[in-house]
């Protein structure tokens, strides 16, 4: 177990509720910093944990586990998603059955919300109901009567300020009143006309709560919708809409890149400072070259996407607090249809901007698993921030003594290049792949809302942490892999070309080199190609040394590179680098799927080793077999 | 009676609509209930996505998007 228990068995409370219900930020109040992610390999269970926050405690040492699970209307899943929350409250690999529930209803969704209470307390779970947006109810006037909600289930109902933390201390002291009940029983799932009934009850029921026969209450209350109808005429307007869709995904991308550039030169900076210091202990030594090209270097190249994905993941954490999360996914939804997938494939085509990892892991929210197949297979397509150092140096490369903003136009025409094939792609398989049962999209849009910028960062860091972990560990030993192929069985040569092409990775490029010849490159970039399978920005690193190039001043590296580069030739006298093998090695970087973590990621998923190997080969192969296409075209034309 | 769909073919918005019931595929049926429509719920049309995409519908202080096999679910009256 990770929290230590000691002598006495830790009580456990798991927060339930409603997608947009306010429930991540009841966690971050009650867990302050206390929480972790959890992962469980081979399994897809994954929610929040935390330790109740220092101040809330009554005791030093009073244990209180408290667990964020993901949205769910019932406690019927209907989606991966909710089937996780499901799973972590019955059959918790770390807690078994969780001890109390906690119960998340949006004030200003009180009757639909309800339902769930009422399922929960059916199950006899010992539980508190949190009543959320009280102080959005309160500014609008808005006295609701709890007192009548706690009658009708017989628990503690307490009010919860979202911004202020207001009601806390009540909800803990609430929970502490509680007695762990082993009587609890699995969900019962109501037929139709039950569910009828039980809607109109929990309609009734609400309609008192919120005084709604009194005029005056209810214009209050209708008051809170006011803004969300306004905003919507013009951000969900068929025309307007789209433009304002574009310009707020415009800001997002050109912030990830501009915003992030600084930051990712800044850990690049200080992981090549970290490695010429330790391998200014002894530049000879096996033991400094491993510390300093095997570990620190793999390191850095995982931590160097870093800032990018917190930009992004901090992004869509702004676009979902907000609201307009599910505003862009209901604007999507229809293009995304016609090529099989929804509005619901949004978020994780999205993240796929910056890495695939976490993009595979948010399709959970996907309904249907048709839909989930088609965006799982497409997300390693998107131009994930590992393809960037090579976008980079190629069209350096091919623009060199050129206007920058060639390059710039060029790398645009990538990002779209690769989205469009995601797009054909998508088609292609929803044209041949059996329908399913229909999907349903169904989306709730939340009353729009200001977030709160300590949540937000938290929430951007939490998943960023997830992300490091989670890709971390493969990226790493993939690097420290290569690092030894490239180093033994000569370790000790001087000329540190000849030690490569004389090692293990050397005799394997050798090997290849009848495959990727056919591209116009030889066994160098064959090493480079087999390398970038750790990671794909190590194709950058391992160019330069099958290269040659030993000048450890970042920038005159990639100028020396790229010079190695004009002059390089085979060992027929051919040049290596011509616009025509730079142009394919570039719709080779586009479409193959080289990254082993995502994988990894894939195939536990999907639940199923033959869907991850299917993307693998299928990407590999297309992208190869264009990569030739276009070297050979261009050839033919006059630009090799 | 007629699905919500057939009614927003033909009117873009609507102040005051009657949900008289839902019918079809039980798995959409039964979202559209945990999502809080049911008999006698009286809803306003706000419109619909781009490109023929979602119906937007109100209901007090909920707002939800529907698709058209979705709508097409849901019997409605004008009133």
């Amino acid at each position: 177990m990770y929290f230590d228990s000691g002598s006495v068995k830790a009580l456990s409370v798991a927060l339930v509720g409603a997608p947009n219900s306010g429930k991540t930020t009841l966690y971050n109040w009650l867990t302050g910093s206390n929480f972790k992610t959890v992962n469980y390999p081979g399994a897809t269970v994954e929610y929040s944990l935390g330790r109740l926050a220092p101040h809330l405690r009554v005791v030093e040492d009073e244990k209180l586990l408290v667990m964020d699970t993901p949205g769910t209307y019932s406690l019927h899943p209907k989606s991966a998603d909710e089937e996780v929350t499901l799973k972590a409250i019955y059959k918790n690999p770390e807690l078994g059955r969780v001890d109390y529930l906690v119960v998340v209803v949006d004030g200003t969704q009180l009757s639909r919300h309800l339902q769930l209470v009422q399922q929960v307390k059916e199950t006899g779970f010992p539980f508190v109901v949190a009543f959320t947006m009280a102080d959005l109810m309160r500014r609008q006037g808005i006295r609701p009567s709890l007192e009548l909600l706690e009658k009708e289930f017989g628990c503690k109902v307490v009010p919860f300020e979202g911004l202020l933390g207001g009601g806390l201390k009540d909800l803990v002291t609430a929970l502490r009143a509680l007695k762990p009940s082993a009587k609890v029983q699995d969900p019962v799932v109501w037929d139709f006309e039950q569910k009828e009934q039980k809607i109109r009850e929990c309609e009734a029921l609400a309609g008192r709560v919120l005084h709604e026969n009194d005029k005056a209450a209810k214009e209050k209350i209708q008051g809170l919708a006011k803004n969300t109808r306004r905003l919507d005429q013009v951000l969900l307007h068929p025309v307007l809409g789209l433009f304002l869709f574009v310009v707020i995904m415009g800001a997002l991308f050109t912030s990830i890149f501009w915003v992030a550039a600084p930051l990712m030169d800044l850990v690049d900076g200080a992981f090549s400072a970290l490695g010429n210091f330790v391998h200014a202990f002894d530049d000879k030594a096996l033991w400094t070259d491993f510390l300093a090209n095997g570990v620190i270097a793999s390191f850095g190249a995982v931590l160097v996407f870093v800032p990018q994905i917190f930009i992004l993941f901090l992004g869509i954490s702004i676009l979902e607090s907000t609201g307009y999360l599910a505003r862009a996914a209901t604007l999507i939804d229809r293009p995304f249809s016609m090529l099989g997938m929804s509005g619901r494939s949004f978020v994780p085509i999205l993240s796929g901007f910056a890495c695939a990892v976490p993009a595979m892991i948010a399709t959970r929210n996907i309904s249907s698993t048709r839909d989930r197949w088609i965006t799982n297979f497409i997300v390693p397509l998107m131009t994930c921030s590992a393809r960037l150092p090579v976008y980079a140096l190629f069209l350096a490369f091919l623009f060199k003594d050129q206007p920058a903003w060639k390059a710039g136009v060029a790398m645009a025409i990538l990002y779209f290049a690769a989205a469009l094939v995601g797009a054909f792609a998508a088609g292609m398989i929803n044209r041949f792949l059996p329908q399913g049962q229909s999907a349903f999209f169904m989306m709730e849009l939340p009353l729009y809302r200001r977030p709160r910028v300590r949540v937000l960062l938290r929430q951007a860091l939490t998943r960023t942490l997830s992300y490091v972990k989670r890709a971390g560990p493969p990226i790493f030993i993939f690097a420290a892999i290569m690092w030894a192929a490239t180093t033994f069985p000569h370790y000790n040569m001087e000329d540190a070309q000849q030690k490569l092409e004389q090692s293990y990775a050397g005799h394997v490029g050798h090997l290849i080199e009848p495959i990727v010849h056919p591209m116009g490159v030889d066994w160098r970039v064959g090493v480079g190609l087999i390398s970038a399978f750790a990671a794909r920005e190590v194709f950058v690193s391992s160019l330069a040394v099958t290269f040659n190039i030993t000048d450890d001043n970042a920038d005159s590296a990639q100028q020396s590179l790229l010079t190695q580069m004009q002059t390089a030739v085979n060992s027929q006298g051919e040049k290596v680098f011509t616009i025509a093998s730079v142009v394919g090695l570039l719709i080779f970087f586009m479409i193959a799927l080289q990254c082993m973590s995502t994988f990894a990621v894939s195939a536990r998923e999907m639940g199923s080793f033959k869907f991850a190997l299917t993307q693998l080969l299928a990407f590999n192969i297309i992208a190869y077999a264009l990569a030739v296409a276009a070297y050979q075209g261009l050839k033919a034309m006059g630009l090799g | 009676m007629m699905t919500l769909l057939n009614y927003a073919e033909k009117h873009p918005l609507a102040e005051n609509l009657e949900v008289l019931g839902i019918r079809g595929e039980p798995a959409i049926c039964e979202r559209l209930q945990e999502m809080g429509l049911h008999k006698g719920l009286k809803i306003q049309l706000l419109g619909r996505a781009p490109l023929k995409g979602p119906l937007l519908i109100q209901f007090g202080t909920s707002f939800i998007a529907l698709r058209a096999e979705e709508a097409a679910c849901t019997l409605i009256q004008a009133q």
